[in-house]
């Protein structure tokens, strides 16, 4: 038994000072040559398939990038941590990269859980952090000195979502049907919020639990409220059985819901033929045949040839052109707090595929603009969804 | 004789000690600061998979829904100290307790319950806690989890790594040598009687029923105490942290390590919390490693890497003695 011991103490010791040598490959954030920026991504866990995309298309980005002298002279080199998708993980690999790393910024870091886990010791540290893979609105709500996101969270959508209501379509009586989670409440916050700057209020506001099957209760009430316009800020399937019914009792009016449910395949498969005519908002462009499609593919084709990027792809992209755009308004010498800085003369900023891009100090809510698209068919096919507006952008 | 063995343990234990108490300096000393904090969560699995060793190592009972027990007490420890503002200790402790309670109910029908059936079992347990944290939003946050304030004792704030990490050992320590000292004495034989003929038990007069619940109660104290240390270190808790990966994970650890041995427990977790971090720049290589060490340690270490030394002194003498060598090991 006694030698189990020393073998148990003898391999603690190796192995534990071993890690401490193994990783040793310190690096300064900004040479004279390079800018070092980290991120963690899951490449093997649950949210893989966002991960490894998502590094995909910062990846080739950068690549172009460098292939054209870099910013500022400097190429960008990206260390990615692998997760798992675990935040107890997370946390080590953000130690890693700002502790050990130096890294400069931190870009494109991926998942809920991993970013709430951070978000302390990232601002204790004071390590600009662009992009996040996630649309907690803890991250732009209150402002954060060192966070830039650029995904759209539901208060800022729900903002725009009102102003393209009352602007876009002229309405005046609205009313919403909110989903009793944090995706009903902040959406809720947003488009009251939004309101209010027009002097105005919902008509009516109804709730429904997560799982609930039966909305009959509350489309009577928005019946008797007689709404031009009815939000629902709800997660797919509670959106999809709320316009059945509403279908079915004859609640006449112009729907409109989350960019979580734009799902041009489930949201007809759920809800048939009441889902025609519903209106959603988009961020990612659409691809076209449009000039920033295209470079934009032959920027990712460079690097991966002959593959179609997907939507994750797409967002690390984006994430890799704003800090790459933030670190060119940083000039000659970036610090850290010289990217803070540069980032908050951000305004309405567009680039290859990241559009309507603003941050004050106050607005951190990077994506200030969406589009809006319409269901027109009861099932997925060709021309099933309509695109029918341009970029919204919201007045900050 | 017994005072002189006596002496050499405690020296070891005080050698031991020392190193374990300078280890962090020495880490920070390199310039690798970030290091400790894998070090205490490398103590919150070695914790974890020593209550999993006392069912499924000493006891024979398999267990895939440990992260399940994990997740309770975190999710406890967090709205106690979060909520209901109760100090860390006792609700840490609470939390273990409120674990081992769980534990003791999911004893009762795995008195029944064999081999694939206790594994379905205990899968179902864990997958049930992981879907139930996610959806209870009122309680646990749902997805987007909760967050977890800081340790203290006494108003002594705990909120640096190196510090956490002294806390984490004090309770590891207790840990292990509470768990050694319980197999060492009447109940841990009793387990294991139970564990190498149930009949045999029953025979000696061991009470079945009694000792396997008791097994299950003591390993999800354990997993809670562990999952508590867990929810205070990362200061976050959430779905992710506690899914029926990390059970695979521990079980993979104690096999790895070695079935039935407490240092097997602390070996094995080790191994398996560190090689993640080791190679989290490889895609993939983690999750292979540990595929591959699992199939390399089944077949030709079915001890675990704790039995290797032994492994090589009886393939040495046995050469020794017939003048050849030995190829294929008997274990």
């Amino acid at each position: 038994m006694r030698r189990h011991w020393k073998l148990a103490l003898a391999s603690l010791m190796v192995v534990l000072l071993g890690t401490a040598g193994l990783v040793t490959a310190a690096e300064p954030g900004v040479t004279a040559n390079q800018v070092l920026i980290g991120a963690f991504q899951d490449q093997s866990g649950p949210a893989a398939v966002v991960g490894i995309n998502m590094r995909k298309g910062m990846e080739a980005y950068l690549n172009w990038i460098n292939s054209r002298g870099g910013v500022n002279g400097r190429k960008i080199k990206l260390i990615v941590e692998d997760d798992g998708f675990q935040p107890s993980r997370s946390i080590a690999a953000t130690k890693k990269l700002i502790e050990q790393d130096k890294v400069f910024a931190l870009v494109g870091t991926l998942g809920t859980p991993g970013v709430q886990a951070t978000i302390d010791y990232i601002q204790s540290k004071k390590v600009p952090s662009i992009y996040h893979g996630s649309g907690i609105s803890e991250l732009a709500f209150p402002p954060k000195k060192y966070f830039f996101p650029v995904q759209p969270n539901f208060i800022s959508e729900g903002r725009i979502i009102a102003q393209y209501v009352v602007q876009g379509l002229g309405c005046k009586r609205i009313a919403v049907a909110c989903e009793q989670t944090d995706i009903g409440s902040e959406g809720l916050r947003g488009v009251k919020e939004q309101l209010a700057a027009y002097k105005m209020e919902p008509v009516e506001v109804v709730n429904f639990g997560a799982a609930d099957v039966d909305f009959s209760s509350q489309v009577l009430k928005l019946i008797k409220a007689r709404p031009d316009a009815v939000i629902i800020y709800s997660t797919l399937k509670p959106c999809a059985g709320f316009l059945k019914q509403a279908d079915v009792m004859g609640l006449d009016a112009q729907f409109l819901t989350t960019y979580v449910n734009a799902d041009p395949i489930q949201m007809p498969a759920l809800a048939g033929e009441a889902c025609v005519g519903l209106i959603a908002p988009g961020w990612v462009p659409v691809l076209g045949n449009d000039e920033d499609s295209i470079r934009y593919l032959e920027i990712y084709q460079a690097t991966y040839p002959g593959e179609m990027p997907s939507a994750f792809a797409s967002a690390g992209f984006i994430a890799a052109e704003v800090f790459c755009e933030g670190l060119k308004r940083c000039g000659a010498n970036p610090t850290r707090e010289g990217l803070v800085a540069a980032m908050e003369t951000f305004k309405d900023w567009n680039g290859i595929m990241a559009k309507g891009i603003t941050y004050t100090s106050e607005w951190r809510s990077g994506k200030a603009s969406m589009y809006f698209m319409k269901f027109a068919k009861p099932r997925f096919e060709e021309g099933s969804i309509e695109v029918i507006s341009g970029w919204v952008k919201l007045k900050v | 004789m017994r005072l002189v063995n006596n002496l050499r343990k405690g020296t070891r234990n005080a050698l031991l000690g020392a190193a374990l108490i300078l280890l962090p300096l020495i880490t920070i000393a390199f310039g690798r600061a970030y290091v400790v904090y894998i070090y205490s969560l490398v103590m919150v699995y070695v914790i974890v998979s020593l209550g999993l060793n006392i069912l499924t190592g000493y006891t024979g009972q398999i267990s895939i829904g440990h992260a399940g027990f994990m997740g309770i007490a975190a999710y406890a420890s967090a709205i106690f100290t979060g909520r209901l503002g109760i100090p860390f200790l006792p609700s840490m402790v609470l939390s273990g307790l409120l674990a081992a309670v769980i534990g003791l109910g999911l004893g009762v029908p795995a008195l029944r319950l064999h081999g694939h059936y206790l594994a379905i079992c205990t899968l179902g347990f864990g997958v049930a806690v992981n879907q139930l944290s996610a959806v209870w939003d009122g309680l646990t946050g749902g997805y987007q989890g909760m967050k977890v304030p800081v340790a203290s004792i006494l108003g002594f704030r705990f909120d640096t790594d190196l510090s956490y990490y002294y806390l984490a050992l004090v309770v590891t320590w207790l840990m292990v040598v509470a768990g050694r000292n319980m197999l060492r004495s009447r109940p841990g034989r009793a387990l294991m009687a139970v564990r190498d003929s149930e009949v045999a038990a029953q025979a000696m007069g061991i009470n079945l029923a009694k000792y396997k619940v008791f097994a299950f109660a003591i390993s999800a104290f354990y997993a809670g105490i562990a999952g508590s240390l867990y929810a205070h270190l990362v200061k976050y808790v959430s779905p992710y942290d506690f899914n029926m990966g990390v059970s695979m994970t521990l079980l993979a650890s104690i096999c790895v390590g070695g079935l039935g041995s407490v240092p097997g427990s602390i070996l094995g977790a080790i191994f398996m919390t560190l090689m993640p971090h080791v190679f989290s720049r490889v895609k993939n290589l983690p999750l292979v490693l540990s595929g591959i060490s699992l199939i390399l340690v089944v077949l030709f270490l079915p001890y675990g890497l704790v039995s290797l030394p032994w492994r090589i002194r009886s393939a040495r003498s046995a050469r020794s003695k017939a003048g050849r060598v030995e190829t294929s090991g008997d274990a």
